[in-house]
């Protein structure tokens, strides 16, 4: 045992108590010795700056319903890479009436423990938006090895929401807490986002300045991770270990109790009532010139069916997606018409107006993107939502239309809203379904042949369906059709010419759409000598493994299901016969979350069959599913490089 | 009396016939071609009502055809003290020429122009009229003030694929005003009249058809054809000053910043205690230099002047932080503690080039500062915290640099890095076995340009995450990593990168056969698209050599059936050397590639392509083995 190694046994048989020191968050400005000589994290060799503690309060008082939020913070700069964290963010609510930020304090200590209180000429406020600004703060003279702390409150009477606590930062987070004081007249839904247990969790009663009795809560967190953002993931937000508040009830002694989150039904028949959610659809002169122009579109003996049909593509090619997605409504749905451009909101909650009009029952379908997050069907709350779809019913059958893109077909989504389930607004089936993506497919077909100079001509033909479907007819209307065909070619360098390219179906959305050409590709095989080496699959769909990090914290999440299929007929050149086949491949990932199989065979007119064959039948692998589906990929592309081999006879 | 009486019947006419004027079907197919958008009219009066002043007003109606087009249909406008927006509106027709709408009030966003890093009171003014069904016209209108201004905002008449139907710039000044004015792709000349002491030029175009916009072309942010316009003297915030040439724009802004560079006495005592052991001027610098980049961090705080006045060197040394012009001062009053002469530069930074600056219009378009040590001809990078001393990365390297002296500087040029400068050499041990997986062994030396994203990487990752990126980055899927060190060097542009992993198909098997693509390790590609009737100038900045060496171990059991042969391709743009050398059950492959830095005219784009297509081909080369 070395010096060090010794005085450190013996610092901890002295004060056993340091073990448990980060149970409990230290004072501002009380920041150990430990702390201010530390250079490296030890949960974390990698990490240049760290959370050494955040601590949150939040007091709910009786009399007034006024929310206060404290919170003190304190980071560990420990590399000259981690001096951003110098420049800190608070963003808050600047009504005219109150600032919702006071009593900001910001103190940085000095490596050698020197305390330096940060003044208000480093502080600077930017507006952010009508009611928002941010506190730009930029820490002087920082250091490698300082520790900056930082409090502040904010005030709000937000009582149904409260404040949201993440105990996770981009950063590691040493400590986190959060406590919360709340008088018993008001009963929270409390919403945690954790895998397992929290290190701390507490509830004691009590009572406040006031005499009334609360609860207090507590939970904290020790040494979590960083979160550092991943591909295939559908929202960062839902990684982070928090806890979120929405009030159920208050009940007040000697009042009514007044039940804010009751049932769905409940939440349906408010929704209706709201002037800008359920009367856009409901009050037809709120959408009077949205109608004229849609009606003229109708024919009298028009089926339900091509009424929805209208309805989607009158509105989706009259009212552009300005990109937000919201479920309640900015002005009247005329307003958006007019301007020809809407949220989610106005755009959907057009098509429900107009086919309600139109005699259909028509319904709002709510729901969370999946960028927005997670929701919870067992809380009727609203706030969890943040975009709405049109949902035709009839009897058993439901149509889902999505008309912020104009191309997609009825019962197809942009991606962002395949998140599982929606909820339909309507008082009297206020119900949960479930949203399920459809698979997408490619097949491609193709009939070459090959040159002796290594050259291969003739013709493909390519079919898709579902969002691939979508995504192609949305390309072609920007790109040249040639120059998107070279793209679904792969990144290789093989120089393709196309010509005769047709394509069909592309104005029919609910049919799959085909693409016909003929294409010569130069270098697709290499001569050498009396020898042709020609690659298996011309690139196509996958060219590389999507999967290369040897292991993975999160989840992988697709948007659909997909399938993918390519046979190419080959006939050969003369003079030359075949050397060798590559061997057939077959895989299998899981629980039949997906399939691969390659094969590769002679055809009786002497020339070689090739098929492909892969889908992946989920949307979502576990970590600890990661490593099949990594080795699922490389086997994929390993196959698709395969190579016949010709010789000259 | 009659010109009213006719202006008003003809208002009447236009009135009640109620044709709609912007009607897409309207345009001339020639001005389709090559064009996402047709600019329908276009008109700019620019009006200098004092010296330090001018009102500023554009109506501008464009036809947007396709999605290329769309930023058409958002219009920005800054504003801070030097510039007021006093009306920002518009209206939105569709392909038949009907309004859509108009803008009103609250359509105008108004949103921070500042990142994460930066405070600035300027606001950005947004107006959006995008519109789902192509295609579609939009119209602006726009009245601005400026106060305090030492460039007359540039007029660009074209820009690459848009035709023009027709644009006006107007430019009024009282006589007294003097400015020179400078056209690129400009072939008429203005129109000039005086009357009531104001001295006006206009200038009108019409019917330009589009030029295509076409890959790596010469010109700086697609500008086509514009007008620059250089005022002899400004005015800004109570400083006026000389702007006839070069040497006073220097003497200028020189003024604006000198005497910003005191430090403290304890700051001073610290200078020279960091150069106590230092012999000569550049090991001075380097400690300096290295002092400054290791304690202070980019944080811009712009108010007012501020945007072109330094902040004093005493606020850097308190707060540790600045922006480019605040740390740049910083170093030079540091430098001059040591007794080093050295002097600020106003530069336009930014790794896709920068506009020319010319004589005969000389307009400082910079967004950037710099230092030069006349001594020692280096340059210093203020902003950076990881560069070694003296270098300039591709942000601010090879271009023209405005030395601020006393007595007027001149117009310098930043180092180029050449293909000597920007390196890679890499040796590979590559053992491969019989599944066609791999040991893999590499040793990569990176000099200049190329070395730039290991030095980054570095800076901001930890040996975990850095194994992570490699992984990510690599050119082949790595099956485990066993080693990794990426190191740069302090003082020179260097990196070096060694690493030892294991890796699955390296090599494809089909039956009997091994197929190994000799550079599979670190393979080169490079490619244009195709275009064979290309119409711009070509102009490729990227210039670097690469020589490598692969050393295959093969698989026991097999032999080769066929080995790439020598290959060697040269050009006026480069060269490309493999030679593949069998010695047993070792394979040596060594490859040289240089790459010149392009500027030729349209006519040779496709032979350029040709060239990388047979490169890169080349660079596939397979050796082929098989077990016999």
């Amino acid at each position: 045992m070395n010096r060090q190694n010794t005085i450190a046994a013996l610092f901890l048989f002295l004060f056993p108590s340091l073990l448990f020191c980060q149970q409990r968050a230290l004072k501002w400005g009380d920041i150990p010795e430990s702390d201010l000589k530390m250079t490296v994290y030890p949960g974390d060799s990698t990490a240049s700056a760290v959370v050494l503690q955040d601590v949150g309060k939040i007091v709910v008082r009786a009399n007034t319903g006024a929310v206060t939020f404290y919170r003190t913070r304190r980071i560990k700069v420990l590399d000259a890479s981690a001096f951003d964290q110098g420049n800190l963010r608070i963003s808050y609510y600047d009504s005219k009436r109150e600032d919702e930020l006071r009593d900001l304090d910001v103190q940085v200590t000095s490596p050698n423990g020197v305390k330096t209180k940060i003044k208000s000429d480093n502080v600077f406020t930017e507006k952010l938006g009508p009611r928002r600004s941010v506190k730009k703060i930029f820490i002087p003279g920082l250091q490698k090895g300082a520790v900056i702390e930082y409090r502040y409150q904010k005030q709000s009477d937000d009582l149904l929401e409260l404040y949201n606590w993440y105990f996770q930062d981009d950063i590691p987070v040493r400590w986190s807490e959060l406590e919360t004081v709340i008088p018993e007249y008001y009963d929270y839904v409390i919403l945690r986002n954790i895998s397992g247990p929290f290190d701390l969790e507490e509830t004691t009663q009590g009572m406040d300045p006031d005499g009334h009795n609360c609860y207090n809560n507590r939970w904290g967190v020790a040494n979590n991770p960083a979160l550092k953002e991943e591909p295939y993931i559908a929202c960062m937000e839902d990684q982070y270990t928090s806890i979120k508040f929405q009030l159920r009830t208050i009940i007040i002694p000697e009042k009514t109790p007044k039940t804010i989150i009751s049932t769905w039904k409940e939440l349906a028949k408010e929704l209706e009532d709201l002037e800008h959610f359920g009367l856009q659809y409901k009050k037809s002169g709120n959408f009077e010139n949205l109608w004229t122009a849609y009606s003229t579109t109708l024919a009298p003996d028009d089926t339900p069916d091509k009424k929805i049909e209208k309805a989607r593509k009158f509105v989706s090619s009259n009212i552009k997606w300005n990109g937000s997605y919201r479920f309640t409504t900015d002005d009247d749905l005329d307003d958006a018409f007019e301007k020809k451009s809407g949220s989610s909101a106005d755009i959907n909650l057009s098509v429900v107006a107009l086919l309600r009009k139109a005699g259909l029952k028509a319904i709002p379908l709510l729901l969370s993107t999946r960028s927005n997050g997670q929701m919870y069907p067992q809380y009727p709350f609203l706030t969890q939502f943040n975009a709405v779809l049109a949902l035709v019913q009839d009897g058993d059958k439901f149509t889902i239309i999505d008309a912020t893109d104009p191309y997609q077909p009825l019962n197809q989504l942009r991606m962002e809203f395949y998140h599982g389930a929606g909820w339909m607004v309507d008082k009297s089936t206020p119900e949960w379904i479930d949203i399920g993506a459809p698979e997408a497919s490619q097949t491609w077909y193709g009939k070459m042949q090959l040159q002796e100079d290594g050259s291969m001509n003739g013709n493909f033909s390519i079919q898709t369906t579902g969002n691939f479907a979508s995504d192609w007819r949305g390309s072609l209307d920007t790109t040249k059709a040639s120059v998107f065909l070279r793209k679904q070619f792969g990144t290789s360098e093989m120089e393709i010419k196309f010509d005769s390219i047709s394509f069909s179906k592309t104005e029919l959305l609910d049919q799959p759409l085909s693409a016909k050409f003929n294409c010569q590709v130069t270098g697709a095989a290499s001569v050498v000598n009396d020898f042709i080496y020609c690659p298996s699959v011309l690139d196509f769909f996958i060219s590389q493994n999507p999967f290369k990090a040897l292991s993975r914290s999160y989840p992988v999440e697709f948007e659909t299901p997909f399938k993918a299929q390519y046979v190419l007929d080959l006939s050969l050149p003369q003079g030359y016969q075949l050397e060798e086949l590559p061997q057939a491949g077959r895989v299998n990932l899981p629980e039949n979350a997906g399939k691969m199989s390659f094969n590769c065979s002679k055809t009786p007119t002497g020339g070689v069959q090739i098929i492909l064959k892969m889908n992946i039948a989920k949307t979502e692998f576990s970590p600890e599913q990661y490593g099949a589906l990594r080795q699922f990929f490389e086997i994929v592309v390993e196959k698709m490089q395969s190579q016949l081999v010709l010789k000259k006879v | 009396m009659r010109i009213v009486l006719f202006l008003f019947v003809s208002l009447c006419f236009q009135g009640l016939s109620a044709q709609p004027l912007y009607r897409a079907a309207d345009i001339p197919p020639a001005y389709l071609t090559g064009a996402h958008a047709v600019v329908r009219a276009h008109e700019t009066r620019f009006t200098v009502t004092a010296p330090d002043e001018a009102d500023m007003e554009e109506w501008v109606v464009v036809t947007l055809l396709s999605k290329e087009a769309e930023s058409e249909a958002i219009w920005t406008e800054l504003e801070n003290e030097f510039q007021k927006v006093k009306s920002l509106k518009g209206s939105l027709y569709d392909a038949n020429g009907n309004l859509v709408r108009e803008s009103k009030k609250q359509d105008v966003l108004d949103v921070s122009a500042s990142s994460e890093n930066e405070y600035s009171n300027s606001r950005v003014k947004a107006l959006q009229l995008e519109y789902g069904q192509y295609p579609y016209t939009v119209e602006f209108r726009v009245k601005k003030t400026l106060k305090g201004f030492f460039r007359i905002p540039e007029f660009v008449v074209q820009k690459l694929a848009r035709s023009v139907l027709s644009t006006s710039v107007v430019v009024s000044a009282p006589s007294a005003y003097q400015y020179a004015w400078k056209g690129l792709h400009v072939d008429v000349q203005p129109v000039a009249k005086e009357a009531d002491g104001m001295k006006t030029l206009e200038w009108k175009f019409a019917n330009l058809p589009a030029i295509p916009k076409e890959s790596f072309h010469p010109y700086f942010d697609n500008e086509y054809c514009k007008i620059t316009i250089a005022p002899k003297a400004i005015t800004i915030d109570g400083h006026a000053g000389n702007f006839s040439d070069w040497k006073q724009i220097s003497a200028f802004f020189y003024e604006l910043n000198k005497d910003r560079d005191a430090l403290s006495p304890e700051m001073q005592d610290k200078v020279l205690a960091l150069i106590k052991d230092k012999q000569t001027t550049r090991e001075k610098i380097d400690a300096l230099y290295k002092y400054l980049k290791q304690n202070h961090r980019y944080v811009s705080i712009q108010i007012g002047i501020g945007g072109w006045q330094t902040l004093d060197a005493g606020f850097v040394e308190k707060k540790k932080y600045g922006d480019c012009k605040a740390l740049t001062n910083y170093m030079h009053a540091m430098l001059k503690a040591a007794g080093i002469e050295s002097y600020m530069a106003n530069i336009f930074a930014g790794a896709e080039g920068a506009p020319e600056w010319t004589d005969d219009s000389p307009v400082p378009y910079a967004n950037h500062v710099i230092l030069y040590v006349p001594s020692e001809k280096m340059w210093l990078e203020c902003t950076s915290t990881n560069l070694p001393t003296g270098y300039l990365g591709d942000f601010t390297s090879n271009r023209q640099a405005l030395v601020l002296m006393p007595d007027g500087g001149s117009i310098m040029q930043t180092p180029t890095l050449t293909l000597a400068d920007n390196t890679r050499s890499g040796q590979f041990s590559i053992r491969l076995d019989e599944a066609g997986a791999a040991e893999v062994q590499g040793h990569l030396q990176y000099a200049g340009e190329l070395h730039e994203p290991y030095r980054d990487l570095i800076t901001v990752q930890k040996q975990a995450d850095q194994e992570k990126t490699f992984i990510e980055n690599a050119d082949f899927p790595v099956a485990q990593l066993q080693q990794l060190k990426i190191e740069s060097s302090e003082s020179l542009p260097q990196a070096i990168v060694q690493y030892a992993l294991k890796a699955n198909s390296i090599a494809t098997r089909s039956g009997k056969r091994m197929f190994v693509p000799v550079s599979r390790i670190k393979p080169f590609k490079r490619s244009l698209p195709a275009n064979e009737k290309r119409i711009l100038d070509l102009k490729l900045r990227e210039t670097y050599a690469l020589t490598d060496t692969f050393n295959f171990q093969l698989p026991a059991g097999y032999a080769l059936e066929n080995l790439p042969p020598t290959k060697r391709i040269e050009s006026e743009f480069g060269l490309y050397e493999l030679q593949a050398i069998q010695q047993g059950q070792e394979v040596r492959v060594v490859r040289r590639i240089e790459m010149l830095p392009v500027s030729v005219p349209a006519a040779w784009y496709e032979e350029v392509r040709k060239f990388y297509q047979e490169v890169t081909k080349a660079d596939g080369a397979q050796m082929v083995l098989i077990k016999p």
